[in-house]
Parts: structure tokens; sequence; C-alpha cells
């Protein structure tokens, strides 16, 4: 429940990362079944602070895409159903959108223009928010997601999913240097599945003694060093990709968002690159996945562009940023 | 008063009915071929007014998706209006289609996709049908044995009778009602698991 479209009311998340941490990745019919038993207890819980309960609404705002089919339909019917029965205006909004809104929402004088990197398991964006309601793309992907590529990282390094916080733990006492890992950079584009082979083809060549049975470093000293050259060279391709939109565009103000700024070594690798700049890096809770940014993006869409008519389409390729 | 139900189990199908405590149809709102996130939100726009006090669902067998689709519709009018959400079978709806003679019986289908039909042996009691467990079977495997077949699908068989789902979902309301409500925390659609 957002306020004005910038306080935070209440903020409820149902994760399923236990669920989905015993398959070493999303399952779609599972994430589709679990949304289904777990919307209303936490609708429920978002409106406790209300003391007119559904009453007290003026608004409803649902994400529409990018994201599973089944999911972003189990959200879609259910917030219909809800603005439908209530009367209430409802917006569909972008998830990448509401990502670059947590930065909106984490710092109160923020106001557009400003550049966003946004970083998650799906998505490796960078985009200029140029006034509320307008973005332009700058960079994205080639190929993998950072998110992704430390999942299937700390896969190959026999660490657990997600791979952002197994490799952030397990890089903490790592020799960053005893493994070079190659930077990637394609024109304006991020590239990260190079970084991931590279890491790959490390580990194949290392000593037959020092893997396990399933080709996995056994050595925790060996595990923590490749954490952390991965760690230490993702790190540096995202904010030299940052710099590259900087220079091109002056911006003065950028935010990182997504669920990999929760990353420390690169929150703390933007505060030092960017230092004369404006820095915003929302906390962790709005940097991984939550309901107030889609909140605050909707917010500004229903001023900017009013309501949507009933039939809200889901698009589970949707690229928006505002 | 009124209820209103939703039936997305054939996932190309979008049935939707206000009806009567009783089963008598007020409205519906029914489409083929239109995708789901369209379609229910439209449907549920034409028929919810403020005479609703219930919200009935089919929970399947069926698409899993077009389940899942239609009862997180049905959950959030039952939720944000605080009305009971019931839940029925899909092939129950279909025979509530069909007038029960005492004594009479019959097998309930429904297309299941891929050759494969669900079907149930159902039998007239007390005006209503008893509807047995369905299974999933292959269509051109299944032998009728002289038996109507009530299907709400034009399925390619002897003693096929063609139900229409909007007076069958208007008619099953009355059964569904008698079920204890769903809890809105933990749905889960029924041949999804």
């Amino acid at each position: 429940m957002v306020r004005d479209g910038r306080e935070i009311v209440s903020s409820v998340v149902a994760s399923q990362i236990a669920l989905h941490a015993a398959h070493g990745g999303v399952v779609p019919e599972l994430a589709a079944r679990e949304h289904l038993q777990a919307i209303a207890p936490v609708v429920d819980a978002a409106l406790r602070p209300l003391a007119g309960g559904w009453d007290d609404l003026d608004a409803v705002t649902v994400t529409r895409g990018p994201g599973l089919v089944g999911c972003l339909l189990i959200g879609a019917l259910y917030a219909q159903a809800v603005a439908t029965a209530r009367r209430l205006p409802i917006c569909g909004v972008s998830h990448l959108a509401g990502h670059v809104y947590s930065a909106w929402l984490a710092e109160p004088v923020l106001e557009p223009p400003f550049l966003a990197l946004v970083v998650s398991g799906g998505h490796t964006e960078c985009i200029e928010l140029v006034a509320h309601g307008e973005a332009v793309r700058l960079a994205s992907t080639r190929d993998d997601a950072a998110g992704e590529a430390f999942d299937k990282v700390a896969r190959l390094l026999g660490l657990p999913y997600p791979g952002g916080p197994a490799i952030q733990g397990a890089a903490v006492d790592g020799d960053a240097g005893r493994f070079p890992l190659p930077r990637t950079r394609l024109g304006n584009a991020f590239s990260f599945s190079g970084l991931k082979t590279a890491v790959r083809y490390t580990i194949r060549d290392l000593p037959a003694a020092e893997l396990d049975g399933h080709g996995v470093p056994g050595s925790a000293e060996t595990v923590s060093a490749l954490a952390a050259s991965f760690q230490h060279t993702a790190v540096a391709q995202l904010v030299d990709g940052l710099e590259d939109a900087v220079e091109r565009t002056g911006a003065q103000t950028i935010a990182v968002v997504g669920g990999v700024a929760a990353n420390a070594a690169l929150r703390e690798a933007v505060q030092r690159r960017f230092a004369g700049l404006r820095v915003v890096v929302p906390p962790l809770d709005l940097c991984t996945d939550n309901a107030a940014m889609i909140g605050a993006a909707g917010w500004h869409r229903l001023r900017l562009r009013g309501p949507d008519p009933p039939g809200i389409l889901v698009d589970p390729s949707l690229v928006e940023f505002a | 008063m009124s209820v209103v139900a939703i039936d997305t189990s054939a996932r190309p199908r979008c049935v939707c009915v206000l009806a009567t405590r009783d089963g008598e149809l007020i409205r519906a709102e029914a489409t083929t071929g239109v995708a789901l996130d369209v379609a229910l939100p439209h449907a549920l726009a034409a028929l919810l007014d403020s005479t609703v006090e219930a919200v009935v669902v089919a929970v399947g067998p069926g698409s899993y998706t077009g389940l899942r689709s239609g009862i997180a519709a049905g959950l959030g009018v039952a939720h944000a209006l605080d009305l009971t959400l019931h839940g029925v079978g899909s092939l129950t709806v279909i025979a509530a289609g069909h007038p029960a003679e005492a004594g009479a019986r019959v097998w309930v289908g429904a297309d299941a996709g891929r050759g494969g039909l669900w079907v149930a042996a159902a039998e007239g009691i007390d005006g209503s049908w008893r509807v047995a467990a369905p299974e999933r079977v292959e269509l051109a495997r299944f032998d009728p044995g002289g038996l109507p077949v009530l299907s709400t699908d034009p399925l390619h068989l002897v003693g096929l009778r063609e139900v229409r789902p909007e007076v069958a979902l208007a008619h099953v309301v009355p059964i569904a009602l008698q079920s204890v409500a769903l809890p809105r925390a933990g749905l889960r659609a029924a041949y999804v698991e």
C-alpha cells in the first residue's frame, strides 16, 4: 500500500525462494501454484494498517509483465476482479518500471532525469528516466542477465540458489587475483555468457584432484577465489557499462536497482566510481522484488495516462521502463 | 440476490454467468478463442452488480492455466466484497445442464486436449446428478456402452448430448452453494496437483 505514490504504508512479500532452491531455479508451474495460494493472505497483510480496509483504497496497480505468464495472469486477473468489484481505477505496470521507481521511493527528493542500471535475475538494462512516464533505453545485455550469471556460476561452484547471496558470501575471503577472468563489453551492450563460460573452463582445467565427483571444486579456498574473481569481474562490467552511459548522457544522478543491486560489492563499487555524482542505491528490501515499487510506478502512470479499461493484457516479454 | 459463477476449465472458452441462488440464469457472458486476460475482466465488468452475494468457480479438471485464471478472478471478487467463494467440479457443471431423471445413467465428458477425454459416470438421484470421480482416458478408445454422453464440447462420440455451457453453469449454482466455502489462503485447483 503506497500513499500519494511515495509513502510506503505497508509492503508484504511472500518469497518462494526456499521452494525453488530445491530445484536450483524457478519452476514456472510451482510458481503459479504458489501465487494462487499466497495472493489473498498477502493482500490481507498489506491492508492491515488501513483503518478502513478496502474502503481506504483509491486505486489498484498490478504488474502486467515481464515475467512468467501463469504468474502474471493470476495477479492481473485477481487485481482486475478486485478493482471491478470495488469500482476502483486500475492500471497495468511494467515490473522493470517498478524497479526504476524503487529509487524514486528510496530517495525522497529524487526526480527525473536520472540514469538507472536495472540489474536482476532476468534483466540487465541501463536506461534514462527522462521524465515521469518517459524513459530511453541506453544499453541491455546481449545474452545472460547479471543475476542469471550469478545463479549459473553458483551452480558451477556447488553453491546454493539463489546465486547472488551465495557468491557474495563465498567471495568474502576469496583471492580475486588467483583466477583472472576476462571482461566482456560489446559496444553499448552488456554480456555475461562469456564470463560464465570462462569460469566453467577454469574449473574444467583444474587438476582432477581438486574436483569432486560432480566436477565441482572440492576446496573451499578455490571456491572462494573463483567466487571472488567472478564477482569482481561481473561488478566491473556493470560499473564500466554504467560509466559509459554517464559519459554519453552527462547524467548527474544515477540509480542502481533490482535484485543484483543488493550485492554489497556492486553497491560499494558504484559509490566509489561515481563519487562525484549523486548515487541512489535503494535499501535491500526495495532492491528485491516488492509491490511498493509497482504502486509507485502505477501512481505516476495513473496520473499521466489515466486508468486502463477492463482487459489488461499480460505480456511476458514486456520491455517498458516508465 | 444473485451469484456470479465462472468456468474457465476449457481454456479457449470463458463462461461467466449471473444467476439466482436457485440456479436461474439472469445474464451470461461467454466467449471462445478470446484470451482470458481480456475475456474474464470484460465478463466481470458486465455481470457484477450490488446484488451479488456469493461467487462460484469451476476448479477442474481442465486446463491448468485456465483453472487458475478463473479461480484468481473469483477469489478477487469474493475477497474484495467479503463474499463466500465456492468451488465446483467442471464435470458437475456440465451435468447440471441436463435434466436428471431418477435412476438415469449417463457419462459426462470434456475435451482434455491432446486426444484425451475427461470422463465421469453420473446417476440421477433426487433430481440432480451424482457425478463420480473423473478420470482421463483416450478419446478414440472411449466406449460409452450405449449410454448418453453429456458435454459442452462437440466431441465425436456416439450418444453425445451437447449441453449449453452458460445454462449448465447457472444450474450448478445451488449445488455449489451447498459445498463448504473455499479458504482464501492456500487455494489450489483440483487436478492441477
